[in-house]
């Protein structure tokens, strides 16, 4: 059976700001508490769209069973993080930066599961779409294409 | 920095006297000629020789092909070096070597702002006071290579040219004429000739166009805000529209497998500055002050590894008769200045 | 407060999402689709007949490197040792230090994504490394490049319209487009016409 990982924004709201406190709780269940090795908790944006990932972490925990006075990782855990100043949560055509609360458990034999909240930060509205430039360089004698 | 030679132009102390562009040209041409005369006499020397009556051996021939390669290579190095300061200021060479930084300034090994992750540090943009208003931009675009590299082709094709050609009239004066090489001279000729035409019209463009420079009140831009923007263009010509704006793209670079594709969307693009014909006048640049407003739902400059967000003011001018010139100038917008107190 | 739970999920708010983002169709997110005729297993028997050392050619965005993410794990189940080198566009020379290739044993499968991109110098090199210390060596390639040719990457409209619906198979993008013009306009290039259906799911959005 896998892992069920519970996880909530406190006081969800559709947007947050630059200097706002975020408030997440997370809690592990269906597993054994000897199963688990390590749990992440990370407040981090990534990027999407046309282009390869790119990611930043602005929070990042690491739990182990010897940091808990049982010896347990499974029980619910609050965590408050003030949000940085940028980059803003942003829907462009090609580019789109999501910012999202990520949490990750290490089992045993080397298995591993993650769930992820994503939230707004800052109000800044998607772009119209306008025009299109592609430079492609892959061998000698690929061409630039032109839209 | 002022240079130390320069012909067709008469010293007077520190001051220099005569046309400018004349002197560059004159210059040019002067290396061009010897260029081209290294390319011939060297090609008719070699071609001498291998005739069953050499006029050279020994030591005089070595220093015959000695002085005939010296004036090759000072003849093309000569007329490059001529063609990339023909028409530029000292400013304008300045901002030219400057380009490589500021280019840096959305290059991968960015820092951030400092509070500001993943925004572009403006300080590349903020160490050039201007004249009129805070900052004078850095300009980011300069096809002078490609002048540089059109001459480097003209210059090579055309000595290739002229030595087939003298190949061709050595076969004629001993009678055995080389049809072969003579047709082949001539299709030679023809593409030289359109390689100087190709240069020549790059080169007219290239430096036909004067600097622009731009400056701004103040940066970083925030959304929402008004700016001040004071445009100055150089130089003497006709100019039948004059275009300046303000431009937003977002750039993503794919680089799965052995491909790197690197993709660039406009998402903004708004006309700061719209101007009719008007014709600029040697040392007095055509002026004008606008107002830039930044959208108060612009995205902010952003840069990571793969993934950028660019913001530019863009001058695009049409001069009379003349390919359409456009300069870059890269801006760094902030997020908005609200940060919640509610923490 | 709002609780949402799950396991291994990447969560994309509605707005972000798009079935064609990179992060969706890049090698290793997508398995590669192979013929009836041919499977992954048939593939790796096929390169180890062949001593190990083989190629896959095909040209741009016909899914090679997809291909390799699909099989290296197959391999490495077979107990090779895969090292993997990936050239991009103008990269004449592998890399590799000497203190390395001579840590290759015959266990090793030296991996190299974009062979055409070696210099010719590059390759006896690399081949005289391979031979010396009795490793394999699995190259991708645009044209034959002198090894055994163990597969050819082709598009055909049926393979891409396999591929989409495997990439959005709720979706109906497929109705709103010609696959086989665009196949066409972007010569054959999957990858191309991938991200051509990404620009199509985004003008639906607006």
């Amino acid at each position: 059976m896998e892992p069920l990982i519970s996880l909530g924004l406190r006081e969800p709201r559709p947007v947050y700001f630059p200097g706002e406190r975020l408030s997440f709780e997370y809690q592990i269940d269906a597993v054994g508490p000897g199963e688990l090795l390590a749990c992440e908790a990370s407040v981090l944006w990534t990027t999407m769209g046309k282009g390869d990932e790119d990611l930043g972490v602005h929070y990042f925990e690491r739990r182990t069973p010897a940091d808990t006075e049982d010896g347990d990782l499974r029980p619910l855990r609050q965590v408050e993080v003030i949000l940085p100043k940028s980059p803003l949560s942003y829907c462009g055509i090609i580019v789109k930066i999501q910012w999202c609360v990520r949490v990750r458990i290490f089992l045993r034999k080397g298995k591993e599961s993650f769930f992820e909240q994503p939230f707004q930060l800052g109000a800044v509205p998607p772009p119209e779409l306008q025009q299109v430039r592609v430079e492609s360089s892959s061998t000698p004698d690929e061409e630039t294409v032109e839209q | 920095m002022a240079r130390l030679f320069r012909l067709w132009q008469k010293k007077r102390g520190d001051r220099r006297t005569g046309s400018n562009a004349a002197g560059s040209l004159g210059e040019a041409l002067f290396f061009a000629v010897l260029f081209l005369l290294g390319a011939v006499a060297l090609a008719a020397v070699l071609t001498s020789q291998l005739s069953e009556a050499p006029h050279l051996s020994g030591w005089s021939l070595w220093l015959v092909l000695l002085v005939l390669a010296s004036f090759l290579l000072i003849g093309g190095a000569g007329f490059v070096l001529s063609l990339l300061h023909f028409g530029a200021s000292a400013e304008r060479r300045s901002a030219l070597i400057r380009r490589a930084g500021s280019m840096e300034l959305i290059g991968d090994g960015v820092a951030s702002s400092p509070g500001y992750p993943s925004v572009p540090r403006d300080v590349d943009l903020t160490d050039s006071p201007g004249t009129v208003l805070e900052y004078r931009l850095p300009v980011v675009q300069s096809p002078v290579w490609r002048v540089a590299a059109s001459a480097v082709f003209c210059l090579l094709w055309n000595a290739a040219t002229a030595v087939l050609i003298v190949l061709a009239l050595e076969s004629y004066v001993r009678d055995e004429f080389d049809w072969l090489m003579a047709t082949l001279a001539g299709v030679m000729f023809v593409v030289g000739g359109w390689s100087i035409y190709h240069f020549v019209r790059q080169l007219f463009d290239h430096t036909g166009v004067g600097p622009t420079s731009v400056e701004i009140s103040d940066l970083p831009l925030r959304p929402g805000q008004r700016y001040e923007v004071f445009l100055a263009q150089a130089g003497q010509m006709s100019i039948d529209s004059l275009q300046v704006m303000l431009v937003c793209e977002e750039e993503a670079t794919f680089s799965q497998g052995t491909d790197v594709r690197t993709e660039t969307r406009r998402v903004h693009c708004a006309c700061v500055l719209e101007e009719p014909a008007f014709t600029v006048e040697p040392g007095m640049p055509y002026e004008r002050r606008c107002e830039l407003i930044v959208p108060a739902a612009a995205m902010h400059s952003f840069r990571a590894a793969h993934n950028a967000i660019h913001w530019k003011l863009i001058v695009r001018g049409q001069p009379r008769r003349r390919t359409a010139f456009e300069r870059t100038f890269p801006v760094i917008v902030y997020p908005p200045a609200r940060v919640a107190t509610s923490a | 407060m709002s609780i949402a739970f799950g396991s291994s999920h990447a969560a994309v708010a509605a707005e972000y999402r798009n079935p064609f983002a990179t992060r969706h169709i890049r090698p290793g997110a997508v398995e590669f689709v192979f013929p009836s005729e041919e499977s992954a297993d048939s593939l790796v028997r096929r390169l180890e007949a062949a001593a190990w050392r083989g190629a896959i050619v095909g040209p741009h965005g016909s899914g090679k490197s997809t291909l390799l993410e699909t099989l290296l794990p197959r391999i490495e189940r077979r107990g090779r040792c895969v090292v993997r080198r990936t050239l991009r566009a103008g990269q004449r020379s592998l890399g590799v230090p000497a203190a390395e290739r001579r840590a290759w044993g015959a266990a090793t499968l030296l991996v190299v994504d974009g062979y055409e991109q070696l210099s010719w110098r590059s390759r006896l090199g690399l081949l005289w490394s391979c031979r010396r210390t009795g490793c394999g060596l699995l190259a991708t390639s645009h044209r034959p490049v002198g090894l055994t040719t163990i597969f050819r990457t082709t598009v055909t409209e049926c393979l891409a319209r396999r591929v989409v619906e495997r990439i959005a198979p709720q979706d109906d993008v497929l109705r709103q487009v010609d696959l086989c013009d665009l196949l066409d306009r972007r010569g054959g290039d999957l990858r191309e016409v991938l991200f051509d259906l990404y620009d199509v799911y985004e003008s639906r959005r607006s």
